[in-house]
């Protein structure tokens, strides 16, 4: 992301100081979607964004004051960004602008190198894909494309499906058995929600994705899980779904975690899968293509970070049964683990 | 830092080396890229502290310290498969606290830190930093900084060790 270094800033500082009130400037609406606004007013509707915004703390009333309106907010944000300045994705408004960050290290461009007609209509079939879920701005007509919510979540099916689509008779190596288990057992569809990417006020919680029991099962992904996790989380999150087609949660709120809790390891819950799952690809990934230590560390750290889901902490002896060493000692995921051959 | 590919890890490893001969200046970058950069973009924040970590720079303390330390929202309770904000940001702590632990082998007030930040409120950082203390005290060969890490340590240090060079448990359907 490019950022911006104000020169009229100490100006616009030493004007504050000297005026009992705010110089009221024309908003977003007056200048742009009425008249017509050039880069040079848009600078300095962005000097109003800064100084509310990120110099003090503003909240969505006053984003749509310097806005002019609440329609307004995504647009002024959008042109603010194509001229290289900074904005908040928090003070977007709804759920469904497209903001795909970094490509890069939410993982996107390695594995939409992997899209292709065969792989796209692998996972089609495969988890039951429809187009009226999945058109409509999420992607349809170009199912490559790694800034839209389908070419996204084939990047993760690209990752579940990289070691394997299923596990080879006789081996030890379960990191493919990820995708054969999510395959068989859910449907995907793309939805707009959920609320804002970020730490805005009243924003503090996303749905990422919601499994849905009937008739049919399904699996609804909404905009956080496109745009605020990365391939591996997003990999990770199908997992932890499509568990939930054999098991919802059982633990209420009361783990460390607020919800989501599963009460035991025992339990054999989505928790438990998506550690699982984590644990594999850090130690089964380098069997296929050699991965970074960077990449290796942020799969066990993010694994590392799912314990506060049990209700009672898991032991080694839960988690590797009683003959393990200090069987009472929390279970942790390990910087590195062996892979078994393949 | 994140890819996959016979030459990926050696690459990585020549960018923390160029990154690391820059010293104060690199993590002068790092940090003011972090400080600048968007609170949403989990990612790209969460990368730079991994960048920032895995230099294992002693320069690097006091932005690890930082990082580690900042506030955290409170948790609610929340309907289920609700992720709150809190998540992602643990990952960005503990990763410093991770940088922290690589930092603690030397350093004795990275290594306070780290006894400090095993009392912290959230489970994920409490434990991170308790297996990040546990490794120093391990590794530690001087007796005399070793008991007195040992001291620091609030239960027993040898819990939080890693098992090394385990397979993950094998997952059933039941």
């Amino acid at each position: 992301m490019r950022t911006r270094v104000s020169r009229t800033l100490p100006l616009i500082a030493l004007l504050t100081l000297a005026l009992p009130t705010r110089v009221a400037n024309a908003d977003f609406e007056e200048e742009c979607v009425e008249e017509g606004c050039d880069n040079e007013e848009l600078d300095e509707m962005h000097e109003d964004y800064e100084s509310e915004c990120f110099e003090e703390t503003c909240d969505v009333e006053e984003v749509r004051e310097l806005a002019g309106n609440r329609g307004n907010i995504n647009a002024m944000l959008n042109r603010f960004q194509n001229l290289g300045f900074r904005v908040n994705a928090c003070h977007r408004v709804g759920a469904c602008a497209i903001s795909p960050g970094n490509n890069d290290t939410s993982f996107d461009t390695f594995f939409d190198g992997f899209c292709n007609q065969s792989s796209i209509n692998r996972h089609w079939d495969d988890f039951e894909m429809s187009q009226s879920d999945w058109d409509d701005g999420f992607g349809f007509n170009e199912p490559c494309n790694r800034n839209l919510p389908l070419g996204r979540t084939f990047n993760a099916l690209n990752l579940l499906d990289f070691f394997g689509t299923s596990k080879r008779s006789g081996s030890d190596n379960f990191l493919p058995f990820y995708y054969e288990y999510s395959a068989g057992t859910d449907e995907l569809l793309g939805r707009c929600g959920s609320g804002c990417p970020g730490q805005c006020p009243g924003c503090n919680r996303q749905t990422f994705a919601l499994h849905v029991n009937g008739v049919d099962d399904y699996t609804e992904l909404y905009w956080p899980f496109f745009y605020n996790q990365n391939v591996f989380q997003r990999a990770s999150t199908i997992v932890h779904e499509c568990r939930h087609d054999d098991k919802g949660h059982n633990g209420g709120t009361t783990c460390g975690n607020g919800g989501s809790c599963d009460t035991t390891w025992g339990y054999n819950g989505a928790n438990r899968y998506e550690i699982l799952y984590l644990w594999w690809l850090s130690a089964c990934a380098d069997s296929v293509l050699p991965a970074t230590t960077g990449f290796r560390n942020q799969i066990v750290t993010s694994a590392n970070n799912q314990w506060d889901k049990f209700n009672t902490r898991p032991t080694r002896s839960d988690v590797f049964g009683s003959g393990v060493s200090n069987p009472g000692a929390p279970a942790l995921v390990p910087p590195s683990s062996a892979c078994p051959a393949l | 830092m994140f890819a996959l590919g016979p030459n990926a890890e050696a690459n990585y490893q020549a960018s923390l080396a160029a990154l690391r001969a820059r010293g104060g200046e690199a993590i002068a970058t790092i940090v003011g890229t972090y400080n600048q950069a968007d609170k949403a973009l989990y990612n790209e924040r969460a990368a730079l502290v991994e960048t920032l970590t895995e230099l294992r720079l002693p320069e690097a303390r006091d932005a690890l310290l930082a990082i580690a330390n900042e506030p955290l929202s409170a948790r609610v309770p929340a309907p289920d498969d609700t992720i709150q904000a809190i998540e992602p940001e643990s990952v960005i702590r503990m990763t410093a606290i991770r940088g922290l632990g690589h930092l603690a082998v030397r350093d004795d007030t990275a290594a306070n830190a780290l006894a400090a930040l095993a009392k912290h409120r959230e489970l994920s950082l409490q434990e991170q930093a308790k297996q990040s203390l546990a490794v120093v005290i391990a590794q530690e060969k001087d007796r005399g900084r070793r008991r007195r890490l040992i001291e620091l340590f609030a239960g027993d240090y040898q819990d939080w060790l890693p098992l090394q060079g385990v397979t993950p448990p094998t997952p059933t359907r039941n």
